[in-house]
This record gives structure tokens, sequence and C-alpha cells, in this order.
């Protein structure tokens, strides 16, 4: 097992050095100036010049570039060129926020949808399954802002059961934190259950054919535990890839709805890097957000050495 | 004596190991054919038998340059079929067909079998779409089917229907050698012998050879001239049908002979008797073919310290067959028995010189 | 990955458990255009979501005429967030008064044209892309998955912002990057396809007719990768507008100017003070737009390849059935007292693609004696496989079982529901079947999986459990119990784990031990070795054996008595002896003739002309008469009865005055060395 983490985490070095090298170079395809973004229209050439120089891009790219990764290796991500701030402490604040946003969602939506699907799975071509196939099909295409808003305008206004935005102050007890995480959560939360719903539901349809099972079966084991013990462990198993992806998407879908309820997240601050041409804020947003979806399968390559003995190593 | 029409020589087919768990760590490689040497006469049926992962499989796709040997050559007619590039001349694809195990998964499920079949037609003759199709119809009245099944999909037949279609799409070129891996496993034993009659009618007619790959030895004697037995990436055994099949001089085809089981209850209860004698140590072979013995050594009941020395050299038999096993020159008394019950017939004595030319 | 997600291999092949008959398989891309329509148009949620999206089509080609309001400007500014039906606006107005129907009927247009983008942007990258890798291999493949990684490391969204900054804001751009992050998705779906593809023989087949590379992948690979790649597109479609939306949304998509769905939403953030009103159609707008595009998708795949039916742990016991009013069938030779008694099996299954039933297994009457090994021998189709399961309650789904009686050891089993045969599963029967491999479970160590039953069903704790399996492997010849103990099934070979099953099978002492195709899966070498073992183990313990298989061979070495099955029936039983030497029906004569036999043969092998019909073909009288050779006049009036002839029982009308030939002794060749030295050719 340690082997496997080890060799794990040393493939996601590189990994991680390309995703850095491919957006650093993206960014810069914009013919946009960003030291006239920052000093304005009327601003004359000396100063933009001035600027330029201060900000360290009128060198080279390949300078700049390497500059930039010497200081990220350490930790570093560089100067917030609009309001000076370091990029590293920005993010430190913010990353807190966002991860509790997106796995809370995530355990809920893998509770949630596992038990819906292999419910489903059980009752195929019933009411149940029928039920819940419906509700899935609906929850994947809610869009995550939109149901934020609803919920923002009906829970949180109208019925003021919960706060409709984020505290404007720091959340000073884990009760206020929860409180304040559970409309964001659920706004999150729909699709990934939906998705991952559906996935339990066929995988274990798929399993429940093995031949495996008719072998449970044959042994006289109650039909309970032939469900508990020999089709959901391996049926867990596309579920956990699911789970990777869903991660992913629950990041991306973070932007959204920390928008919605104005969370101050790591969504919030990429969306002002992009819309301000803040090229280190821009690069800062994106490294950790790989860096969490490369973690988060890391540990998922551990949970399927722990379901699937075939991919452990000898 | 003219040349043989297909000619193997010393080859040996590597696959490159996988890559471990740790990025830099690389499994060793698989050695899946080691210093095969065959020829099949034009017109003429050499039957490659062997127990999954013999290699057999992977010999016969080397000769359809599927894939490259690590070393030696395969020499068909005038191609030099390892000397190819990356491109491999449609002149060869001509030449050379294939019938493949599955019938399922051998016949593309989104074509008619009209289109199945005039490919190779269009592809190395040119025909224009109504002559391929008339040629395809003929070809599947050749394999016992009819012209209305032109406009079929392959899913609408039966398995033997479609290794017919196999045949037909194989026949389409004219080759010279038709490469059949398992043509009838997949059948049941009805349909095995139609199709195995089949085959055997239109070789009469095309005068194609065949490499006839399978594991059941039986099946592969009644379609054979020749058999060469594999096991575990080597060939131990070379000869005619009915020498192989009833006067077998290297332990492991005795062994395989023994283990067909024969419906007639009192002929089944002398071969399972003597099965059980030979039958030794882990059956079936695993891990990786050895490189430097004998790798049915642990299996063998005869076997010596020699065998897992070396891979003995080729030894001719005395009905004209050849034999790797070092009992033929090392023998003769084993375990108080003689060597002759293994090679009923013949004179070992002679037999000690290697023929490297047969 | 490919390893974990076997499991979700969506292959249809609904008769896989037990392959009652040859259900003609329907592959994706092999079912006929005409049979892909007709489900598409049967499945009325796919045709409702695409009725909508014809709707949004519609709407976006014809915006302007529908509507007399600009989509732009307000009518009048002081109509500011009129209700729904004030003034004449259907859907009401937003905050600076422009009418809320108007702009949803121009959203769509944008809706249509951004996802269209972004597909066709993934398409022509992702496709040609993922064909190339897929097909070369090698050193291409490592760098393009290497680069497809590096993009999909990072969440889509933020891989498109990312993109968007360095190609600046805009619905285009927007639309331009979420189509390069998709066609990544596009890239990784056609190169596993064309992987699964390239290993399709028929492909090798093409190569081997001398199609070129190109020809093998534009014409054959693709077609067959097109099924999940419509699919996928489909699906990708819905994630675009949802994406269009919440691009725009933030303010990084379409500008002001343009009315898209998803800047309504962000128009409508700014009054929301006031009412939620303004947010409420566009949303619903995207949510329909979405769900009908994903029921569509859903829709075409289950087209494409339906998914099994069932999934319910899928088995079922067998349900009493009237005796016939007929006279009694004469009793199956055999003991008196029997340890198993089977009357009138039937068994229905309801025809592919139709909803009448076929009957697949018809009026089989089984006994097998105490300590006996009963054979049952038949080819692909014949039923023999699932008569063997319904004895212990295991037919699947959608299988539907009756017998008149089922008797083990003086106990009835039929009319018992499914919860308590589960006392007569591994308890009184253990059974063992044709894919050792396939048959343990791959999670847990074989230990833990031969205990099972032992707990189960004679209390052991764990500790004796392990201890009893322990032993069990070496009763069974597995080497180092101790240490195979805690191994999982894939560090098995098929041999040894088929020993496994064996020794699971038997833990508990049952009385009947039922044997499916033992041996079919394992090289010949090994089978014999199996057949042995379970040979000395039946005899040494008195289990009686019901051995199904298709080889008269492993009959020959096993067996005391032996039923022949054809087309569901049971066409002749009696004593191996008598059946082998004497047969009384023409499909067991040319059986046994058709058996390839290591002898010298002359001229062409024998056969049975013909197939195997499909149950659905089977008619009211003798199955076999269509390929008999024998068939007369007689043949063709209605069902045949069993009948008694010398000591075997056969269900052919002609049998009293045919002579049928049995295995043949003359013919078989003694190896030399065999029975006794030949003496001839010493060592000179």
């Amino acid at each position: 097992m340690l082997r496997l983490l080890v060799s794990r985490i040393l493939a996601a070095i590189p990994l991680m050095l390309m995703v850095a090298t491919l957006v650093f170079f993206l960014a810069q395809l914009n013919p946009v100036d960003p030291a006239a973004t920052i000093m304005g229209d009327d601003a004359d050439l000396e100063s933009l010049a001035e600027k330029r120089a201060e900000l360290g891009i009128d060198r080279p790219l390949v300078v700049q570039y390497w500059d930039w990764l010497n200081s990220a290796v350490v930790g570093d991500l560089g100067t917030n060129w609009f309001n000076g701030e370091e990029i590293t402490t920005e993010l430190r604040d913010r990353i807190p926020v966002t991860l509790s946003m997106v796995f809370g969602s995530l355990i809920v939506a893998l509770a949630i949808g596992s038990a819906f699907g292999v419910l489903a799975a059980l009752k195929a071509g019933r009411w149940p399954d029928r039920t819940i196939t419906v509700a899935s099909s609906l929850g994947l295409a809610v869009p995550n802002f939109w149901i934020g808003l609803v919920l923002a305008y009906y829970v949180g206004v109208k019925l003021q059961w919960l706060p409709a935005i984020w505290p404007t102050t720091r959340p000073d007890s884990l009760a206020r934190w929860v409180e304040a995480l559970i409309l964001p959560c659920v706004a999150l939360g729909i699709s990934a259950s939906a998705a991952i719903a559906r996935q339990a539901r066929s995988s274990m349809i798929g399993v429940l054919q093995r031949d495996y099972v008719r072998t449970a079966l044959a042994k006289g084991l109650p039909v309970r535990r032939v469900v508990s013990r020999h089709a959901i462990r391996n049926a867990a198993i596309p579920v956990v890839t699911l789970a990777g992806f869903q991660t992913s998407a629950l990041i991306g879908g973070s932007i959204f709805v920390e928008f919605v309820f104005n969370v101050p997240g790591l969504g919030r601050f990429g969306v002002d890097a992009i819309l301000r041409q803040n090229m280190p804020a821009l690069l800062g947003f994106v490294i950790v957000t790989a860096a969490v979806v490369v973690v988060v399968n890391i540990v998922l390559d551990l949970s399927y050495a722990w379901l699937n003995p075939k991919v452990r190593p000898e | 004596m003219s040349e043989p029409l297909l000619d193997i020589d010393d080859v040996t087919i590597v696959f490159p190991g996988g890559r471990g768990a740790l990025p830099w760590q690389k499994l060793p490689e698989v050695r899946a054919v080691q210093h095969v040497s065959l020829q099949i006469d034009a017109g003429d049926t050499l039957g490659l038998v062997g127990e999954s992962g013999s290699g057999k499989t992977t010999l016969g796709r080397a000769v359809l340059r599927f894939l490259r040997p690590e070393s030696g050559s395969i020499r068909l007619g005038d191609f030099d079929v390892t000397g190819f590039g990356r491109q491999v001349p449609t002149e060869y694809r001509k030449t050379v067909q294939v019938v493949f195990q599955d019938p399922v998964g051998s016949l593309n499920p989104s074509m008619v079998v009209g289109a199945i079949i005039a490919e190779p037609l269009r592809i190395h003759f040119g025909m224009d779409s109504s002559a391929a199709r008339e040629r395809a119809g003929e070809l599947l009245e050749q394999v016992g089917l009819q012209r209305h099944h032109l406009d079929r999909y392959p899913h609408e037949f039966s398995g033997g229907q479609r290794q017919r279609i196999a045949v037909a799409r194989a026949l389409a070129t004219e080759p010279d050698l038709l490469v059949l891996d398992e043509p009838v496993s997949a059948l049941d034993v009805s349909t095995q012998s139609q199709v195995i009659n089949l085959l055997e009618r239109l070789q009469r007619e095309t005068g194609a050879a065949y490499l006839l790959i399978a594991h059941d030895l039986a099946v592969v004697r009644h379609t054979c001239h020749r058999i060469a037995v594999m096991y575990h990436s080597r060939v131990v055994e070379l000869g005619e049908s009915d020498d192989i099949c009833e006067r077998p001089t290297h332990p492991y085809t005795e062994l395989l002979l023994a283990s067909i089981p024969d419906p007639d209850p009192a002929v089944q209860h002398v071969k399972s008797q003597r099965r059980r004698e030979l039958a030794q140590g882990v059956a079936g072979a695993s891990g990786r073919a050895p490189t430097g013995s004998c790798p049915f050594a642990e299996r063998c009941p005869h076997v010596m310290d020699v065998c897992r020395e070396s891979f003995p050299e080729p030894i001719p038999t005395a009905t004209g067959g050849t034999v790797w096993c070092h009992l033929h020159t090392n023998g003769p008394m084993l375990g108080g028995r003689p060597v002759s019950e293994l090679a009923a017939g013949s004179s070992m004595a002679e037999a000690s010189a290697p023929a490297a030319d047969g | 990955m490919s390893d974990a997600l076997a499991g979700l291999g969506g292959s249809a092949d609904a008769g896989a458990l037990a392959s009652p008959a040859p259900v003609p398989q329907e592959s994706a891309a092999g079912a006929t255009r005409s049979r892909f329509w007709a489900r598409l148009l049967r499945n009325k949620v796919a045709m409702a979501g695409a009725i909508y999206l014809v709707l949004v089509v519609i709407a976006a080609i014809f915006a302007p005429l529908l509507t007399s309001h600009d989509e732009t400007f307000a009518t009048r500014f002081q109509d500011i967030l009129f209700s729904p039906g004030e003034a004449g606006y259907v859907l009401g107005t937003d905050h600076v008064g422009r009418d809320i129907l108007t702009r949803i009927f121009f959203g769509a247009r944008y809706a249509l044209i951004a996802g269209a983008e972004a597909v066709l942007v993934a398409l022509v990258i992702g496709v040609p892309f993922g064909l190339a890798i897929g097909y070369f291999r090698g050193w291409a493949d490592r760098i393009g998955m290497r680069f497809v990684e590096i993009v999909v490391a990072v969440p889509a969204v933020v891989m498109a912002m990312a993109i968007i900054t360095g190609l600046g804001t805009g619905l285009t751009n927007a639309m331009l990057a979420i189509g390069l992050v998709f066609s990544m998705i596009i890239t990784r779906l056609v190169r596993a396809e064309v992987f699964a593809a390239r290993e399709e023989f028929y492909v090798d087949g093409a190569r081997a007719a001398g199609a070129s590379d190109r020809r093998v992948m534009w014409r054959h690979i693709l077609p067959n990768v097109a099924p999940p790649l419509i699919v996928q597109t489909t699906l990708l479609f819905a994630q675009a507008v949802l994406a269009e939306a919440a691009l725009s949304f933030l303010g990084i998509g379409a500008d002001a100017s343009q009315a898209s769905w998803g800047r309504m939403l962000r128009d409508a953030e700014l009054s929301i003070d006031r009412t939620i009103w303004p947010a409420i159609p566009p949303g619903i707008a995207i949510f329909l737009t979405v769900v009908a595009f994903n029921v569509f998708g859903d829709g075409l795949r289950d087209a494409f390849a339906r998914e099994a039916r069932g999934g319910r742990v899928g088995v079922g016991d067998v349900v009493p059935k009237e005796r016939s009013a007929a006279a009694a069938p004469p009793r199956p030779p055999g003991s008196d007292d029997p340890l198993l008694s089977l009357r009138g099996l039937d068994i229905v299954f309801p025809k592919p693609g139709e909803g009448t039933d076929m009957t697949v297994v018809r009026d089989v009457n089984l006994d097998i004696g105490r300590g006996e090994v009963m054979a049952l021998v038949g080819e692909s189709g014949s039923g023999k496989t699932i008569t063997g399961l319904s004895l212990m309650g295991l037919v699947p789904d959608p299988g539907q079982a009756s017998a008149e009686s089922i008797v083990l050891d003086g106990r009835e089993l039929v009319g018992m529901d499914f919860n308590d045969l589960r006392w007569i599963r591994g308890r009184e029967i253990g059974i063992i079947f044709q894919e050792p491999s396939a048959a343990l479970n791959p999670a847990y160590t074989v230990g833990r999986q031969v205990a099972e039953p032992l707990r189960v069903h004679l209390g052991m704790s764990k500790r004796e459990a392990r201890e009893r399996a322990i032993e069990l492997f070496a009763e069974v010849g597995i080497p180092d119990p101790h240490k195979r103990i805690d191994a999982f099934p894939h560090q098995f070979s098929g041999g040894m784990a088929q020993r496994v099953m064996i020794a699971m099978a038997l833990s508990c002492e049952p009385k009947l031990l039922i044997a499916d195709e033992p041996t079919t899966a394992l090289d010949v070498t090994v089978q014999g070795q199996m057949l042995d073992l379970v040979g000395e183990l039946a005899r040494s313990r008195g289990v009686s054996v019901l051995l199904i298989t298709h080889d008269l061979g492993v009959v020959a070495d096993l067996a005391d008595r032996v039923a022949v099955m054809y087309a569901g029936e049971i066409v002749e039983t009696g004593r191996l002896t008598d059946v082998f030497a004497t047969p009384r029906h023409p499909y067991t004569e040319g059986l046994i003739a058709a058996i390839p036999r290591n002898e010298p043969r002359s001229g062409d092998l024998p056969t049975i002309p013909g197939v195997v019909p499909p149950p659905w073909e089977w008619p009211d009288r003798c199955h076999f008469a269509d390929r008999c050779p024998y068939e007369a006049i007689e043949c063709r009036r209605g069902p045949v009865d069993l009948r008694q002839l010398g000591a075997s029982l056969t269900r052919c009308e002609r049998s009293h005055e045919l002579e049928l030939r049995g295995v043949q002794h003359a013919a078989v060749v003694a190896i030399a060395g065999w029975e006794q030295p030949t003496g001839e050719g010493e060592p000179a």
C-alpha cells in the first residue's frame, strides 16, 4: 500500500508541472496588456512601461515562467497584481471554505446516491426504480447556480430558515459554519447525487448478473448477505471512479455556487482573476484546484486497491 | 524437392513486460515463442497443437505479420515476411488469409455479409461493386450458404454459419495459405465436423495450404497431414499426424493424447489410467517460459537433471518426425522403463546426432 | 482502470446466466437500422425529449416571428418587473422592462448555437485524435494520453476559464474553450472504444484481408465506435448548454447585448431583492433543455444496446404444476430409492423482443441414485444447464420453472419458497460452474469464500471454519493450503480455482453435487485431473453427482448413467454402457458419431446436418425430425413420449425398428506403450 502511495505521489509531480506549464502559456495568448488593465485607459505610455517592469512582464516569457516556477515550487505563488497581497496567503484563507463545501456535498451525495442507486437496482423495473431513475435524470439537469438562486430566495429570504448568503464575518462556531454551508451544499450536491445514483444502479445491476453472485446464492446465503457482502463491494468500484470525476465537477461547480451565495472561496477568486486578467492569481487558482483533484485521485486509487485486490501491487 | 511454401526458421517472439506499480519498475519480458522452425508445403496442412499459453496463436499472428518476431525469419513463397516494414505489401495480404476462433467477434457487426466478403475482392482485384457482389455470392454458395444471405448482418447467423462466412471471406483473395486459429473450438460437436468437412473440401478445390492452430489433438489429427506439438513457447515434437497420434515420442504429446477423453467407456478406462501415471506435479503451464531448460521438465514423469539444464537439440524419430527431448539422447532406462515404450518401433541409438536441416 | 471497470460492460447478454437458448446476439452496431428506430420510437420518454428539442429548434429559428418585442431593448422602460400576464407580457418583464418570453425565444438561439459550437469543436478535435492514438498506440498514445491527463487534472470549468483568459471573454470564445475541454472527453472515449475494437477479431480479419490502416480505421472501427460516440455527443450537448448558461451567468460568456438564458439569470440576480420571478423562466428553460438532451441520449443508448433486464437478485424457485392427466410416463430406469427424483419440469422464458413465452425445457424427468454419477448431455441450447439450476431454485430471471415434484432424499422441494430453499442450497446440494475464475468473488480471499457456507450452514466459528477450509483445500489437492487460503481468486490458475470451487461445494457435505461443465474452460491436461478429483471425492463421500456436459468423453470417464437432452427435452436415458453401446435415439447416434476421436479416418467426418433450432422454432412434434436421417411420416404426427426400449428410455417414434450404431470399439487404435509394451522394434 505504501509503495502504491509513493508511486502515485511521484507520478503526480510531473503532472502538476505540466498543468502549470500549460496554463501559464495558455494565459499568455491574450494580447491584452495587464498593465493597461491595472492602470486604466488613461495611463500614459511611460507609467505603463514602469508598471510592466514592476510586474516583471516586460521580460521574456521563458524567464517569467522559470521565475514563477522556482518560487512556486517552494510554495510562493507570487503577488496579486491588484491588491499586492501574497497569493499563497489569499488562497490559504479560501481553500478551507471551498473544500468544506465540496467534500460536504460529496459525502452527502455518495451516501444518498449509493443508497438510492442500490435500491433502484434491487427493485429494477418496478416503481422505486422508475421513480429514482426519473428523479436522477432531473437532478442531473438542474443548473446548480439557478437552484442556488431559488433556494437562497425562498429558504433564505422568504422563509429565513437559513442564511441566504455567506456571513460577512468569518463564522465563529461550527454550528454557524455548518448552517452557512447547508444551502450551498444542497445546490452543489444535487447533480452529484443524481450521477452517483445512476452509476450505482447500473453497476449494481451488472454485478448482480455476475457468476460469483450466483455462486453465493448457490451456497445458500441469505439474499441480504449476498447483496451486502458479495455484490455491493464489487459494485462500488465504478462508483469510486465516478466519485473522482465528481470531485472535479464539484470543484468546478463550486465557482458558481460561491458566486450565488457570495462565499469567499476559491471560485470567486478565480473568476475575479479571469475578469481582470490577473495572471499570478489565475495560475495560483488553477494550480491549487489541480492539486486538490490530484490528491483526491490518489486517495481514490488507494481505495481501489482496497476494493479490488487485482490492482494491488504484489 | 521443391521449396516449402511457408518456412519459419528459428523464430523467437518476445512481448515486452508491462509496467510495475512504481513508475520506473518494468516487469520482465514474456518469451511467447522460442526458436521455432516449421515448414508447410503448398497444399499441405500443418496442425499446431498446444494448450493455452503455448505460443501457438502468437506464432500464427507472426505468420500473418500482425507482430514481428524478435529473431529468426519467416518466408512465404517469395515474401520475406520478417523483412517487411510498417506497411505490409498488399500482395502478401492476398497470399495469406485467416479464420479466427470466435464466430461472434470475427465479423464486423455493422457490415452486411456481402460487404464483408466483397471487401477483399475490391481491395485485391479492384472489382466494382456489382462484380464483387456476384463473386461474393459464388463464394457463399461455395461454403454452403445462399446468395440471399448477402444482405444479412452477421448476428442473424448461427455460429457454424458465421464460420462459413469467415471462410468465404478468407477464400475471396484466392490465398496460398490459410491460417485457421481454433476454427471449430467454439462450435458444438455436430457443427464442428460440418466445418471441418467444408475446410477439407475447399482445400481439395483451391489447393491452399492450411496452418491449423488448435488445442484438440483429435480434431487436428483428422484434418492435418503433419502436426507440431507446442508446449510453453517451444515446439517439442513434429511429425506425420498418424505417427504423432499413435506413436508419440515426447512425454507431453503422450500426456495430451491420454488426456483426450474417449466416448468408449472401456477405452477411456485405459486412457485415464495412463493419464494418471503421466500427469505429475502442478498441472498447466504457468509463469514465464524458461529460456535454458525444457519447459515441460517440471511436469515430466521422466525428468532428469539435464532437462533442467538445457533445452534439447532436435532429434529425428524413427517415423521420420522430430522430437525435442533429452530422453532420446540420455535414455534409455528411466524408472525401470525402457525409452522404447515412449517411442515404439524406433531405434534411439541412431538418433543422437542433432539433425539441423532434417 | 479498465480492469476496475470490467464490471460495467454493457453487453446485453440476458441469457448469460444460464444461456437457455441461442438467443440471437444483438451487438451494439449489429442491430439492423429498422430495429434501432423501432426501439427508439417505442421509448416514450426519449421521444418526449426529442419533441421538446424540436420545439426549441423552432423557437430558435423563428424567434423574431414569434414575438413583437425586441430581445435587447425594452418596449417601454416604465414596464420594469411586470408580473406574468401584466400588460400583455406573457411572462412579465425584467429589471429594465424587457419582455421575458421574447428573451427566452432568443435564448434558445444562443443555447443551440453555443452548444453546437462546443460539440463541433470537441468532435473535430477529439475524434481524429482519439482514433489516431487508439489505433497507432505506442508513443503516440503515451504522449496523447499524457496531454489528456493534464487537461482533465483540472476541473473542466476551471480549464475552460484558463483558456478563456487566453482567448478573451465572449460567448464564442467561451464555447470554444468548453469545446476544447470536451474534446479531451471525446478523445478518451474514442480511444477506449478503439482499443476495445482493436481487440476484436473482425479488425484483425480486415487487416488480414489487406485493408489499409485508414480503411480499417474509418470503415471498420469508426462505425462500431459511433453508437457510444453519438450518445456521448448528445450528453455533451446538454453539458454545453449548461456550461453556456453558467459562464454567461458569471459574465464571461454572453455579453449584455445577448439574450442568453445564463445572461438572463445574471440580470435576474440584480433585482432579486425585489422578486425572483425573472430567474424562473430562464432557469426552467435551461433545465428542460438539458433534461431533453439527457433523456434523448439515454434513449439512444438503450436503442443501440438495451441494458440487460432485471438486475434484482434475479433467480426464482420452482412452482408446483398440476400432475398431467395422461398416463404416468415410464419411470426413468435406475434404483428404486433414488436420492433425487424430478418429475415434469417445464421452464419458460419470454421470447426475446416479444411478449410471448417460449418453452426452453419441457417435461423433464430425472432420477439420480445414491452415490451415482448421472450425466446430462447435450449441445448448447439443449436446456441442460438450466435444468441443473432449477434443482436449486436458481432459474435466472425472467425464467419461470414449474414441476410436478422434485424429491430430494424424501423431501419435496417444489413449493418451497426461495428462502426455504436456502437450507438446501450449499447444505444438501453443492454446485460447481464452468468458469471457475468468474464464479469466485474477486474481492475476497478464497479462504473466506470457502468458510462462508460452513459458518452459515454449520454455525462454525470463524476459527473452526478456517481450519476446516484448510483441510478441504488439502483434500482437493491445493498445494500449500495454509498459504493459499489467504490468496485472492485472480492469483489462481483455472484448474486451481476449480479446485477451490469443489472445496466450497463439498464443504457442508452435500448429498448431491451438480457439476456444470466442470472441465470445459480448462486446458485438456488439467481436465483429466479435475475429473479424477470429482470422481474420487464423490466415491469416497458417497455423494451423488449430476454431471452436466457436452463432452461424451467426459461422460464416458465419469458417469454411471446418462440422459441425453436435445432442444429442451430428454431424448434418451439409460445406463452409460447401454446408451453408448446401443443408442436408441438417432440424435444420440449422431452425437456419438460426430465426436472427434483419436483414430485413423477415411472420408468425410460424420455430421448431423443443420443446426439446433432456437426454442421459438421448436415444433409440436419430434424436435429432431428436421435433422434426422431416419425421419418418416409418423415422426410428424405430434409430440413424442418417452418409451421403454431395452434398458433405456427413448423419445423416438421409430426406435423399435431402427438399428442404431453406438461407440465403435474396433476403430480405436491403442497407443503404443499403453496397456502392454508392444515388444516391436527394441532399441538397436
